[in-house]
């Protein structure tokens, strides 16, 4: 047993690294000034600690004043997006809250149609909707580009919101179906003696029955959605709808960046995703077991 | 009438899913060159052809191969071994479970980035690492290597991969009922049995999806190229959905671009008819 046990703290202990590690390198940086992290061999505790780089972050001018004092031997290069990082920021959140929202509202009528309302034609179009999930993303790219430069949206949030939107509904009617065929339907059934129409049972016995898996699938959608980079990188253009994954990608491939910046800004792009995994983990699993398992 | 709740749900799949799709279908069988003068005009399967006999589609399908043969197996080994430690009774577990799923909401972009930096060739740590431990004589420019360039890709993608998978085969195995543990135990079945008879029994329709979502990720991985390497060392790296992107957008030819996605679409399609049948799973049970 004791054996056993050792295995299991080992196991747990790697794991642990293998998470933790790459994120603590990078909070590693962000608390470095450039001329540590231009040093060899890199310091592997930060040496004079400062959140120098989270204040550039959000003023990129005075990041650049900082650095010419800091005088031309880093020859350091502040790639030009990087001072629409405070906006990105927010543009994610916007196209990753506006996808959670559409694909809780819509998924859920969505489902509900298909499993509670019988219809000819429900199992083809359910079918259709989870076929959906197997189009490669790059293969609707090019014609998505024409039909969003054909009305105008280019270089707008709302061609990028749709886009994701088409990428996470057959995953949401997947899991809200499997969910609610889970449920038994004695309650709605009364309630349509009851003399209750379709939209007033969701509303009122359905919509609270699935809320795990409702939680589940507009975290899921929005985790697809804040993360999402080659769209966002084919839709956006400017400032006004960069979304922050297309700031740090076009950002790190340039020679001689400023790391420790594109360092601070991916500590603060992935807050949100944590916090949201941290507090809602409990509905993340129950919600989606009963699709995925049953 | 009711069927209208469909509308909200299915509009932006049919619009921005299957409409696009049907056109990508239209340019694989057309030749499309904005490069050229040649206005756009019906070639059947020329694009295809184009492609199987062109030196950087054959390339590029290798190393796609190359990288699906590398994180599939991983990213089900690795998920299914974390969920087993993660499904035993230990101290700390609880806090462990939220820790696992971390990676899960970190963009992939993010990810890269930090990988980027750590096989950086002067002032990346994993250099200083390999000569303190004398795995290496001098600083070794690691992302030229190729094979090490599509690991260093591969460990980026792997990280904010597992969680996922590991999360179902987590909810998986605690939905397994006590009685068949028992009934195995009470046949004396050795760990190793009873992990097949039981534990791999349970799980096969979850380890069907987990494979379906590790090949569909592997095939279109595209965001840890772009961050890290770029297709290099020497196009090593370029896996497929780089290459469309790139026939797309430099080359402008979006007929062979086209023809690409297709060909994408067939292998994705084909894979999971496979696992299908490799894991004998009878019924797909999409509905319960």
């Amino acid at each position: 047993m004791e054996r056993r046990k050792i295995g299991l703290y080992l196991g747990a202990i790697v794991l642990a690294l293998w998470v933790l590690l790459p994120i603590y390198w990078m909070a590693n940086l962000s608390l470095q000034s450039e001329i540590e992290i231009y040093t060899v061999p890199p310091f592997y505790f930060a040496p004079h600690p400062s959140i120098n780089n989270y204040w550039f972050s959000f003023d990129i001018e005075s990041a650049v004043k900082y650095f010419l004092t800091q005088g031309q031997a880093l020859s350091l290069f502040i790639p030009g997006v990087m001072k629409d990082f405070p906006r990105s920021i927010l543009n994610s959140v916007i196209v990753g809250v506006t996808v959670m929202i559409y694909n809780i509202l819509a998924g859920t009528l969505g489902a509900f149609g298909l499993t509670r309302i019988k219809f000819k034609g429900a199992m083809p179009l359910f079918y259709a909707s989870i076929a959906g999930r197997l189009i490669p993303p790059v293969v609707i790219a090019v014609p998505y580009y024409v039909i969003i430069k054909s009305v105008g949206l280019l270089d707008n949030l709302v061609a990028v919101i749709l886009v994701h939107i088409m990428f996470t509904m057959p995953f949401t009617i997947w899991i809200l179906n499997t969910y609610l065929l889970t449920i038994p339907t004695d309650i709605e059934d009364a309630a349509r003696v009851e003399g209750y129409s379709y939209l007033e049972i969701l509303r009122k016995v359905t919509f609270p029955l699935i809320g795990p898996a409702v939680v589940a699938i507009g975290i899921t959608s929005f985790m697809i959605s804040y993360g999402e980079f080659f769209f966002a990188l084919l839709l956006t253009q400017s400032a006004a709808s960069h979304t922050m994954p297309v700031i740090i990608g076009s950002a790190v491939s340039v020679p001689r960046v400023t790391k420790g910046l594109i360092c601070s800004m991916g500590m603060i792009g992935i807050l949100p995703a944590i916090a949201i995994v941290i507090l809602f983990r409990r509905y993340l699993i129950g919600g989606l077991v009963a699709g995925a398992v049953k | 009438m009711l069927a209208l709740c469909l509308v909200p749900a299915l509009t932006p799949l049919f619009l921005f899913g299957f409409y696009p799709l049907a056109y990508a279908f239209y340019l694989s069988i057309t030749f499309y060159n904005l490069k050229t003068n040649i206005p756009p005009h019906f070639i059947g399967f020329g694009n295809y052809a184009a492609l199987v006999s062109d030196s950087a589609f054959l390339i590029s399908t290798t190393s796609t191969l190359i990288f699906a043969a590398l994180t599939i197996p991983l990213i089900a080994l690795l998920s299914l071994g974390e969920a087993l430690l993660l499904s035993n009774n230990f101290k700390g577990v609880k806090a462990l479970q939220v820790l696992a799923l971390v990676p899960w909401g970190i963009p992939v972009v993010v990810s890269g980035s930090i990988y980027r930096f750590i096989f950086d060739l002067n002032f990346g740590v994993f250099n200083d690492i390999a000569m303190k431990l004398g795995l290496a004589h001098e600083y070794i420019s690691w992302l030229s290597v190729d094979w090490i360039a599509m690991l260093i890709v591969a460990l980026a993608y792997l990280w904010v991969q597992t969680p996922l998978p590991t999360l179902l085969l987590l909810a998986g195995i605690q939905s397994i009922p006590k009685e068949l543990h028992e009934a195995a135990s009470i046949d004396g079945a050795k760990p190793l049995a009873h992990f097949r008879m039981v534990t791999f029994n349970w799980l096969k329709p979850v380890l069907f999806i987990v494979l379906v979502y590790a090949s569909l990720m592997a095939l279109w991985c595209f965001d840890p190229i772009y961050v890290i390497t770029m297709g290099g060392p020497a196009n090593f790296t370029k896996l497929i959905t780089f290459f469309t992107y790139e026939r797309m957008f430099y080359f402008l030819d979006f007929g062979q671009a086209g023809a690409v996605t297709i060909l994408i679409l067939g292998i994705t399609v084909l894979l999971i008819y496979l696992y299908f049948r490799a894991l004998r799973l009878g019924a797909l049970r999409l509905r319960v």
